[in-house]
């Protein structure tokens, strides 16, 4: 753990993530291993900004679709495209609009806490 | 601290004068060069417009042009009537023909949305992460955009709007927010339902947190409920009026380009999109409605694009750009600052982004050759040949102004007959000369056919008695009946 904390964990993030470029670009038949390369700095990042919660804010924005692919409507074969895509739309949209009610009830949005981090660099504008 | 208030001109006025570093300069320069290579590379290796709805836009461009009368009609019977004002201007280039001006323009389309990216992209993480988007946006001809291959016009140009409105949104500009959703909406309105969409899913969020935010923003946040409740009103009318979209059968399409992002060749992308949105949230922690409104943005294209995946398949390959939209933000956002991470000196990073994007270029031109040398090549039969455009242009310099020209619907080749020709021009499911026998022989008619796909029976040229072969060569044959 020691050794997990003196590194800058927001640094190895970074070489994770462009190895992740690097390894799905180069070999393009393995991207598994860029998928594994790219959870692991994912992993680290999330690690070093723990104590910032402000993602948790995009929950409802990842989990919801992800629920969506794994469990897709029933809808009848006969009805028209565009009725089946406003009905699913409609679907996913309630249940996110829920969600999303359930956790910004938790969740209270802040300022960020850190300046030396991924999010360090402002435009000049 | 930075005044509520910005004045435009002073907004501008930052633009033209942005303390740009040398490897600022030398990012945008090398993305701007990869956005105009490929996209010019569509009309340097086309001799002739690929994509079936190209017909459809220059027959209704020029029938507007060459008779204002019918314009009204031409532009509120079209699901795209912004599209033929952006169109308009390309009349002015001279030299050169119709089907050559729509391949200018798609590719103007294309650029212009690169550079509309870039902006964004500046505005949300300066000038590294605009030449990130740029870049990433360049790459995506083809392979990752269904708009060269379909010849949709009215799409490709609608995204540089549907960009300006978060652009807009994020610089505080009301007015620009509502012009660029106005934009949107004469262009393509289904890209207008997507913001209308977002906007409604982010209405009660926006509402709930309205006096957390900004005045400014809460101004817009305002307007845009109001706007959202008048195109609602808008839609409703527009959908009831032309009800018959609502009949369209569901086809279970699958998209190519929406696995791209999640399987192929821009799954890095994606990822690295991820890490975007959640240093985005920490960035905009303290003014939430952005977060919301890309957020909403986000889900809602993510639903569409995987539409397939989700139990409906309709539209998806076409819904999938809105997706790539989001994706290529996030991803150029987090990109420039990972990349300073890893190298500390700034010559490293802009070494790093000129070996990758240069290598990634090379690999989508030689994609995207092949692909224009699989239209080019005329035993591929993708789009129109040489024979059957002399054959149109042998009926324009012939046969009588106004005469009706009648041809089968083996191809969509034919639908270039009224576009190139401006004459009146029948599709018809039996064959042609038979038609005009049987419906229309008092009225006359001339029959064409393109013998790619089609044969010209041989009595019609046995028979001169009965029927004449005026204009034959190796692609058409132009029959009347005497």
């Amino acid at each position: 753990m020691k050794f997990l904390s003196a590194i800058h964990k927001d640094t190895v993030a970074s070489w994770f993530f462009l190895a992740t470029i690097l390894v799905c670009f180069v070999l393009p038949r393995t991207k598994q291993y860029g998928v594994g390369l790219f959870t692991i700095g994912l992993m680290l990042y999330m690690l070093e900004h723990r104590k910032n919660n402000s993602y948790i804010a995009l929950l409802p924005y990842i989990s919801v679709p992800l629920l969506a692919i794994l469990l897709p409507l029933k809808l009848p074969p006969t009805w028209p495209g565009l009725v089946r895509l406003t009905v699913m739309i409609a679907c996913w949209n309630l249940l996110f609009v829920v969600f999303r009610e359930i956790v910004s009830a938790i969740y209270k949005f802040k300022k960020p806490a850190s300046s030396h981090s991924l999010n360090s660099y402002e435009p000049d504008l | 601290m930075v005044s509520a208030v910005k004045k435009p001109y002073k907004e501008y006025d930052m633009l033209i004068r942005m303390k740009a570093t040398w490897d600022e300069i030398i990012l945008l320069a090398a993305s701007i060069i990869l956005l105009l290579a490929l996209a010019c590379q569509y009309p340097a290796s086309t001799t002739f417009p690929i994509g079936g709805d190209a017909a459809a836009y220059v027959g209704k461009m020029t029938t507007i042009l060459h008779y204002p009368l019918r314009a009204i009609g031409v532009i509120t019977s079209s699901w795209y009537p912004g599209m033929f004002a952006l169109f308009a201007p390309a009349a002015l280039l001279p030299f050169i023909d119709w089907p050559t001006r729509f391949t200018l323009w798609m590719t103007l389309g294309q650029i212009i949305t690169g550079l509309m990216m870039g902006l964004l992209c500046y505005r949300i993480g300066g000038l590294k992460s605009a030449a990130a988007g740029i870049a990433v946006w360049a790459l995506t001809p083809i392979v990752l955009t269904p708009f060269y291959e379909d010849g949709t016009l009215a799409q490709l140009w609608s995204l540089p709007w549907v960009i300006l409105f978060f652009e807009r949104y994020l610089s505080g500009s009301t007015i620009g927010v509502l012009i660029a959703l106005l934009l949107v909406t004469l262009t393509h309105p289904i890209s207008g339902l997507v913001l209308f969409i977002t906007i409604t899913l982010a209405a009660v969020p926006l509402w709930n947190i309205r006096l957390q935010i900004s005045a400014q923003s809460r101004s817009i946040v305002h307007y845009l409920l109001i706007v959202c409740g008048l195109m609602t009103i808008c839609l409703i009318t527009i959908f009831t009026l032309r009800s018959a979209v609502f009949s369209i059968e569901a086809k279970n399409e699958h998209s190519a380009y929406a696995q791209e992002l999640s399987q192929g060749s821009f799954l890095p992308w994606s990822l690295l999109a991820l890490v975007g949105y959640i240093s985005l949230a920490r960035k905009y922690a303290s003014s939430p409605d952005k977060i919301i409104l890309f957020g909403s943005f986000t889900f809602i294209s993510f639903l569409l694009a995987f539409n397939d995946l989700l139990g409906v398949g309709f539209w998806t390959p076409r819904l999938a750009s809105y997706l790539l939209l989001a994706v290529i933000m996030g991803a150029a956002y987090i990109l420039p600052i990972a990349g300073e991470q890893v190298w500390k000196k700034q010559w490293l990073y802009v070494v790093f982004f000129l070996l990758l994007f240069s290598s990634l270029g090379s690999g989508v031109w030689r994609e995207n050759s092949a692909r224009y040398n699989y239209y080019e090549s005329p035993s591929r039969y993708g789009r129109l040949l040489r024979g059957e455009r002399s054959a149109i242009t042998w009926l324009q310099a012939n046969v009588p102004t106004g005469s009706q020209i009648y041809s089968s619907m083996e191809n969509r080749n034919t639908e270039w007959i009224s576009a190139l020709s401006t004459l009146p021009w029948t599709p018809i499911t039996s064959d042609p000369v038979q038609h005009i026998i049987n419906t229309s022989k008092n009225v006359g008619g001339y029959a064409i056919y393109f013998t790619h796909r089609e044969n010209l029976p041989t009595e019609y040229v046995t028979d001169t008695i009965h029927y004449r072969v005026l204009y034959h060569n190796d692609a058409a044959a132009v029959v009347q009946v005497l």
